[in-house]
């Protein structure tokens, strides 16, 4: 897609509000979905996600059922100031993964860093392709 | 891209504007919300004593950014880069964008370059301005007899 500005070659999507309507769970304030990448190797699935404003304390990863589910909360305008021009929205992200059987989910790790959440899922031993030497007989 | 911030002290007209902005969004959330689709996308904060410029930019490298000050004018330059991943991975999804970017911000009052403060945590970069005396709000006593 071509840019719309031309001193930058990225682009904002406007923020995905999710629709809780048709499900059960219900969070105060707006909730946004946010962007992920998905990656896989041999090894691992990776899973990246941008959460701006998400500290560790205000996030919430969630396993059950082979369901993954993210939950996280950024914080809204510091204390004493008031918004006079506003571009993006703040409020909660929400998104859930549905796993593939052969996800180890006790080897999952979780790192959140510069307000990017990456979670490596490792493929359980048995699912990871291997190589048969065939045997000169 | 230049994006101007009025001083909504002084124009009265630009706050009537704000006003109805907020009005709209208050009473449609989702809809009136303003929009850019400038990246990094910017909110303006103000205090008595300060302005306060946030963005939401996760997943940059501080060290990319440049931020300016001339006048009443800032610019902040960076970058913001993929991961790095393995040879043999195969993406599924790919959501996220990458690449560079450029903003000018004009602010109300000067800015005074030596006492510009900028952090970046949990992928938020805020740059705090303070502004000068004269521009700071004032109440004014009555004198009585």
């Amino acid at each position: 897609m071509a840019p719309t500005n031309p001193d930058t070659d990225l682009e904002v999507r406007e923020k995905q509000a999710v629709d809780e309507s048709q499900g059960e769970a219900t969070w105060e304030g707006p909730m946004f979905r946010p962007d992920v990448d998905i990656y896989s190797t041999p090894e691992h699935i990776v899973l990246l996600t941008d959460l701006p404003g998400v500290k560790q304390e205000n996030l919430d990863i969630d396993l059950r059922e082979g369901v993954l589910t993210l939950v996280g909360h950024a914080e809204e305008a510091p204390e004493g100031f008031v918004p006079a021009s506003v571009e993006y929205r703040t409020g909660g992200y929400v998104r859930r993964f549905t796993l593939a059987d052969d996800v180890d989910s006790d080897g999952i790790e979780a790192v959140l860093k510069d307000g990017v959440l990456k979670l490596i899922l490792p493929r359980a031993k048995a699912a990871r392709p291997r190589k048969i030497e065939v045997q000169l007989g | 891209m230049r994006t101007t911030f009025p001083n909504r002290s002084n124009d009265p007209w630009a706050e009537l504007a704000r006003m109805q902005r907020e009005l709209a969004r208050l009473t449609s959330p989702w809809d009136a919300a303003p929009r850019s689709r400038v990246y990094p996308p910017a909110n303006f904060y103000q205090s008595e004593d300060h302005f306060l410029l946030r963005f939401e930019m996760p997943g940059v490298d501080p060290a990319s950014l440049d931020i300016t000050t001339r006048r009443d004018e800032l610019a902040i330059t960076g970058e913001r880069r993929p991961p790095e991943v393995e040879g043999d991975a195969s993406y599924h999804r790919r959501e996220r964008r990458f690449g560079t970017f450029r903003r000018t911000f004009t602010l109300p009052d000067a800015i005074d370059g030596e006492r510009v403060e900028a952090t970046y945590r949990d992928g938020i970069l805020d740059i705090r301005i303070p502004r000068p005396e004269e521009a700071k709000p004032r109440q004014i006593q009555v004198i009585t007899e």
